[in-house]
């Protein structure tokens, strides 16, 4: 927007509050003192609460217009900022604009006042910079701009260099430095952008997350898969392989079902193998995510690991029948003639009256992967499924895309 | 790759005892001041540098030819097929309106491509010349860590088996094409970049997966010779780290050239059947599938460094989750005397930013310092018309809260520009909104990738727009769009 701007409009938002949006959409079309513009989102967010309403003239350059949250924040649990202490009007940033979602830290739960965020960021910078800045190197010629400025001020050459710190390289005195000696401008400003130049001179080797021994290239592709770099979903037959090659020690959850009457062999391996069937395409494709307006499936789906990636293998062995006593520990199955112990949890008893009865059990061992991130919450929500299905059978019976 | 290597600790020792025994009785032993491994843009470099600098120097390349992927499969060949076929579009369809009638114009691709060929022997073999006139021993063949000072050389045809002992090591191997999990990279129909240098026919439909600088470069040259092209790009722009503004600009001009863009859309299938690629790829957003066929499919969604065979586990040295190797802010590993440049380590892919620290490390070798200013990297695509930048962009500016003022000019108000009927982009300026400082420059437009040398030049010293503004250009030229772009920031332009 313009630079002389002081003040604008909302002609009319794009977004209702509560929408989400993706970087480059139309938020709003703003009125300035020349056009009407298109203020597009420069990062992908959610509209908390628009504050200046469509056909709102002559609100001031900064004052917040309205409030955006990232992705994934849970609108209904944000605190919003207290609008009054947002800054007033000085600030230049293009203004009514929303500036970025960006401007709310991912890591912050709450959403912020997009403009209060990069006021503050500012001022904690301005605190520490002093350090690069140094004498003015008396050999210097200066700069056009300088020299215009000295002369015009009436400062000599010798003045300059003993009182006027330089921000420059090598103790070059730059235009920001003589305007800020004038006071034209406030020496924190030079401050905080010679800071932030200096910062962006070193390579960035913050944050380097090392590859651990053992792990291969299918950890980086799957990275790659989660920045959104475009990374295929499918894994070919080299990674699949290559999963099976390095094993630290495996992971291995393991259950025992014990049945609650004794049922026949052949129908216990129809129905276990239709349980194992169904609960591994369940814990497969169950999201992990909770349920909400504010998560896109598509998103998530991009940055998980893909869903033909192996997460566990299952063993699955059913035991000749067992003496059971009160109190066992293990689940209990086909409760539901009895109603006790409805869910796979198990602290019942295998029968009823607390005598010891025969009974088939149903071990399970996942060996669960750990290529995968989410490959121990998916191996538990296998066991959870499959418990459930045992213990209401008619389940298995409902479900028509399974054919043995 | 890497992973192979991991192996057990008792064979990695055994191994070592064997190499070493050999060694002893191999009389190829040789010693070093500084020892390079790769001969890229970096490695090339830091040789030369050190040599001039009194070490005794050696470097170890496997490819059979210097000057790494750049020289080779990188930026020079693709510059040499960008240039011609520039010509040959401009001669096809623009001599008209220039007032100059044209015959029969054909292209001849086996002679376009052994143009390219020529300058790429030049060059490298340009790079062996300075090694012999610096001092530089040449090693062909492959290098692997036996222990923290010692290389064995694995030699390729020419090359001879050597074991090196080296005081110090620079490790500069550089980084390789990233696959696209799924997609089998056979250089003919399913291309990297390499591949799509040097294709034997005019493909009818050529698609590209990455609307990145390899992407959009490899896509003018095809276009340019007739190809349909088609770019899928995750992200809803192209360009990577282009300034946003810019990437905009730089797709309605490519647009406007034929090329076609399909953004935020997830590859999901390239398989060739027969000569034809088939590609399914969906919206992002929408998961809509849709289905392309192609004669010819670019795969350029990137590189990534290339430590393969350097036996990097044998030292136990740190990669991180890219593969990149770890480094400190004087390029040293756990090793001090072991530093690494260029691709392979963190930072920009870039050959100049590469040359860059082959130089500082070469000059921390011989004084304990040497200095790469991160902050002034230019970047430039040659693509028609070029897009060049330096420094911070308004994205990053904005995401640090940065106050800045931004100053424009087009080319179309450029007089030599307009002489040239070349009058597409423009100059923007971004400045600190207080002391004026330039904070980075944005090209888009003829010539941007020369024209953004004064911009690093600027930012190098601290210089203000004004200062830029006071320095007098030469008329006519397209420089004066530079000049007026930087006066335009705080005052207003001349000739606009």
């Amino acid at each position: 927007m313009s630079p002389t701007m002081d003040k604008g409009g909302v002609v009319k938002w794009a977004v209702k509050e509560g929408d989400s949006f993706n970087s480059g959409d139309a938020l709003l079309e703003v009125e300035t003192d020349k056009a009407q513009i298109d203020v597009d989102a420069q990062d992908d967010g959610i509209m908390v609460k628009i504050l200046a309403q469509n056909g709102t003239q002559d609100i001031p350059v900064g004052k917040p217009i309205a409030i955006i949250a990232e992705p994934g924040d849970d609108i209904a649990s944000l605190e919003l900022p207290k609008i009054e202490e947002a800054p007033e009007a000085k600030t230049a940033a293009p203004a009514p604009a929303p500036a970025p979602a960006a401007a709310a830290a991912p890591s912050a739960p709450s959403g912020k006042s997009s403009e209060s965020a990069p006021e503050s960021k500012q001022a904690s910078t301005s605190t520490t910079t002093s350090s690069s800045f140094s004498k003015a190197d008396s050999t210097q010629r200066f700069f056009p701009s300088v020299e215009l400025l000295l002369e015009l001020n009436s400062i000599s050459r010798d003045d300059a260099l003993q009182k006027i710190p330089a921000s420059g390289p090598k103790g070059r005195i730059t235009k920001g430095d003589v305007l800020a000696y004038l006071g034209k401008i406030s020496q924190d400003d030079v401050n905080s952008i010679t800071s932030y130049i200096d910062k962006k001179s070193k390579i960035d080797l913050s944050n380097v997350e090392l590859r651990k021994p053992g792990q291969g290239k299918e950890q980086e592709l799957q990275g790659k898969a989660e920045a959104g770099a475009g990374a295929e979903a499918e894994l070919g037959d080299k990674q699949q392989g290559a999963l099976k090659k390095s094993k630290p020690e495996p992971v291995k959850i393991s259950k025992t079902f014990i049945l609650s009457k004794p049922v026949s062999f052949d129908h216990l391996n129809s129905i276990v193998s239709r349980a194992t069937k169904l609960s591994e395409q369940y814990s497969y494709a169950a999201p992990l995510y909770p349920k909400s307006d504010l998560i896109d499936p598509l998103f998530e789906d991009i940055i998980a690991p893909s869903s033909n990636l192996e997460r566990f293998k299952i063993n699955v062995k059913i035991n000749e029948p067992v003496i059971v006593s009160k109190g066992s520990g293990a689940s209990l199955i086909f409760d539901e003639l009895t109603s006790i112990g409805a869910t796979a949890t198990g602290t019942g008893s295998a029968s009823a009256d607390g005598k010891t009865t025969a009974l088939p059990s149903i071990d399970i061992d996942l060996i669960v992967s750990d290529k995968v991130v989410d490959a121990k919450q998916r191996a538990e929500l296998f066991i959870e499924k499959f418990g459930e299905l045992l213990t209401v059978p008619q389940e298995l019976e409902k479900s028509q895309d399974f054919i043995i | 790759m890497l992973r192979t290597s991991v192996l057990p600790r008792q064979i990695v020792k055994n191994f070592n005892f064997k190499t070493q025994i050999r060694s002893l009785a191999d009389a190829a032993n040789k010693k070093h001041d500084v020892v390079i491994i790769g001969g890229g843009p970096g490695g090339y470099v830091a040789a030369i540098k050190a040599a001039q600098l009194g070490f005794d120097t050696a470097c170890i390349e496997k490819r059979g030819a210097l000057g790494g992927t750049c020289l080779n499969v990188g930026c020079i060949p693709s510059k040499a097929l960008l240039n011609n076929s520039h010509l040959y579009h401009q001669i096809l369809h623009d001599s008209k309106s220039r007032g100059i009638d044209v015959g029969d114009v054909s292209l001849n691709i086996a002679n376009f491509m052994k143009a390219k060929e020529t300058s790429v022997k030049q060059l490298t073999s340009g790079v062996e010349m300075l090694f012999k006139k610096n001092g530089v021993k040449y090693y062909k063949g492959s290098g692997s860590f036996v222990d923290e000072h010692n290389i064995k050389i694995d030699p390729i045809e020419g090359g001879e088996e050597a074991t090196v002992t080296a005081d110090k090591i620079i490790i500069a191997t550089g980084s390789e094409v990233t696959p696209f999990p799924g997609i089998t990279i056979d250089e003919e129909r399913i291309v990297s970049s390499t591949g799509a240098l040097s294709l034997k026919e005019v493909p009818k439909r050529l698609v590209i997966i990455g609307g990145g600088i390899i992407g959009l470069e490899m896509g003018s040259v095809w276009s340019r010779l007739g190809s349909e092209v088609t770019v899928i790009e995750f992200q809803n722009s192209i360009g990577a780290s282009m300034d946003g503004e810019i990437a905009k600009t730089t797709q309605k001009l490519l647009s406007k050239q034929g090329l076609k863009f399909n953004l935020g859309s997830k590859v999901t299938k390239g398989v060739r059947e027969g000569d034809v690629v088939k590609i399914a790829y969906e919206n992002v957003k929408t998961g809509e599938a849709s289905e392309i066929e192609a004669d010819v499919l670019l795969v350029a969604v990137g590189r990534r460094p290339y430590t393969e065979g350097l036996g990097l586990e044998k030292l136990e040295l740190d990669v991180d989750k890219k593969g990149r190797i770890v480094i400190d802010s004087e390029f040293k590993t756990k090793f001090p005397h072991i530093r690494v440049i260029g691709d392979v380590t963190f930072g920009p892919m870039l050959a100049h930013k590469a040359e860059e620290e082959g130089i500082a490390v070469a000059e921390y070798f011989k004084n304990g310092h040497g200095h790469v200013n991160y902050g002034n990297i230019p970047a430039v695509m040659y693509s028609h018309p070029e897009v060049a930048w330096v420094g911070q962009n308004e994205e990053e500016l904005k995401a640090a809260g940065i106050k800045y003022k931004i100053g424009k000019f087009p080319f179309i108000a450029n007089s030599r520009a307009k002489t040239n009927q070349d009058t597409d982009g423009f100059v923007k300026f971004i400045a600190d909104a207080q002391t004026q400082r330039v904070l980075g420059v944005h090209i888009i437009g003829p010539n941007a990738g020369e024209m953004i040398a004064e911009a690093g030049l600027a930012l190098e010293y601290g210089a203000s727009t004004e200062d830029i503004g006071r320095v007098c250009h030469a008329h006519p030229t397209l420089s004066e769009a530079f000049k007026e772009a930087a006066l335009s920031t705080f005052g207003k332009p001349i000739n606009f």
